[in-house]
């Protein structure tokens, strides 16, 4: 308990130093705190601190750090509430932005509790299953599944789960910040069999998902914060967004189907796992544009829900909105 | 070679502007136009991977990985040679 206050006090004395003398920057990701935490280091500091100081402990810890970053980014704090009151406006207050950011403090945690755990043991982090049986139809048809998600939960176990229930599994990544992490973040997927494929730094390396997908292979990828010109609008209860349509044009190139998929943290602690129907898209007669705009508002019907009964684990530090009602 | 497997720069560049989301004037596109990277005209992955599946459908060729897919989508010249090479190399020629 004694190093808990003393990390406490050091903590609440850089984000002291912090506010006093250091600018606040727009952009989360030009952000100290971004640039300091989203490294390989930060990561190992959260598996070191969950090891040293136990669950209860590195659970505060994380509601403190959670807290703090809200408190100390005004910006982003704005960007989280305008995003969440496109789901739901009646639970997009102050309150509901910071508890945003605690969630994502406890994904840091869940990544060092994953990473404590051994082969066999993924289990007892998972809670409600439901409509699991969509990915036995999946890999029956043997033509590969686009598994697609949002930045919801703790959409990393997602893997791990699938490998560990024994679906060959790939995840499909932008690069990140440094090749460190990148490299870093491949080997922890690694480690569970879930092998890592980054795309959208070389125009080419798209080539190897047609060929996971037509060896059968189970490919995860996000799909509700698109990096190109892909994009097509889809409607949310209070608001539009843009949503990638990477996963319907692959499904119709490889022929693979698409199941949305969410994860999302129980109040028990434990990861409530949900698989909605597949989609198979097919060429729609009106053409190319059309059958995009379908399949992906399809999709997006599909995980717009689970977003809306999570809004406090929609991760977003940047505002999507497109437009307003 | 197969005659309906017939290659040329024209019919490449229909492929390419029926199969992607280019965004340039055609008359802009020659046959030594760069179409990926930085000196390329803005293509990315997904058109790269609508244009290897649209080569695959057309001539029968797999593109198996991305060194290959590299290679041969240099520009319309290079991908015609390279499409070429192999319908004259496969069983079927």
């Amino acid at each position: 308990m004694p190093a808990f206050v003393v990390l406490t006090l050091v903590f609440c004395g850089v984000l002291g130093a912090r506010l006093l003398f250091l600018r606040r920057q727009s952009d989360y990701k030009n952000a100290a705190f971004y640039k300091v935490l989203y490294t390989p280091v930060g990561f190992q500091l959260a598996i070191f601190g969950r090891r040293l100081f136990g669950r209860w402990i590195s659970e505060r810890f994380c509601e403190l750090s959670g807290l703090a970053y809200a408190l100390t980014h005004a910006e982003t704090l704005a960007a989280i509430r305008n995003n969440m009151a496109m789901l739901d406006p009646t639970r997009a207050s102050k309150t509901h932005a910071i508890r945003n950011c605690i969630t994502q403090g406890y994904n840091f945690l869940e990544f060092a509790e994953l990473w404590l755990k051994k082969k066999g043991e993924l289990h007892r982090m998972i809670g409600e299953q439901i409509g699991l049986e969509e990915l036995q139809k999946a890999r029956a048809q043997k033509k590969g599944c686009i598994l697609v998600t949002g930045h919801l939960g703790f959409f990393e176990l997602g893997g791990p789960l699938m490998a560990e229930l024994g679906f060959p599994m790939v995840t499909l990544t932008l690069p990140e910040p440094s090749e460190a992490l990148t490299q870093w973040r491949a080997e922890f997927r690694l480690r569970w069999g879930v092998r890592t494929l980054v795309v959208g730094g070389d125009a080419f390396s798209a080539v190897e998902i047609t060929r996971e997908l037509r060896a059968g292979t189970f490919v995860a990828l996000l799909a509700d914060r698109p990096f190109n010109e892909h994009t097509v609008p889809i409607p949310l209860p209070h608001g539009e967004i843009l949503f990638s349509t990477a996963p319907v044009m692959v499904a119709l190139l490889s022929g693979a189907p698409i199941i949305p998929v969410g994860l999302t943290l129980q109040a028990d602690g434990k990861h409530r796992v949900e698989a909605r129907p597949m989609i198979t898209p097919q060429w729609l007669p009106e053409g190319r544009e059309a059958t995009l705009h379908h399949f992906t508002q399809k999709l997006a019907q599909e995980l717009t829900p689970m977003f809306v009964k999570a809004p406090e684990q929609w991760h977003h530090f940047s505002d999507l909105a497109v437009s307003r009602p | 070679m197969d005659p309906t497997k017939e290659v040329s720069i024209e019919l490449l560049k229909g492929l390419l502007f029926e199969n992607t989301m280019i965004k340039v004037d055609p008359q802009s596109i020659n046959e030594e136009t760069i179409l990926f990277g930085e000196e390329g005209i803005g293509l990315d992955s997904l058109d790269a991977l609508q244009m290897i599946v649209a080569v695959e459908k057309r001539f029968g060729i797999e593109i198996k990985d991305p060194t290959m897919a590299r290679d041969a989508l240099q520009s319309l010249k290079v991908l015609r040679d390279w499409i070429q090479l192999r319908l004259l190399s496969s069983p079927a020629s």
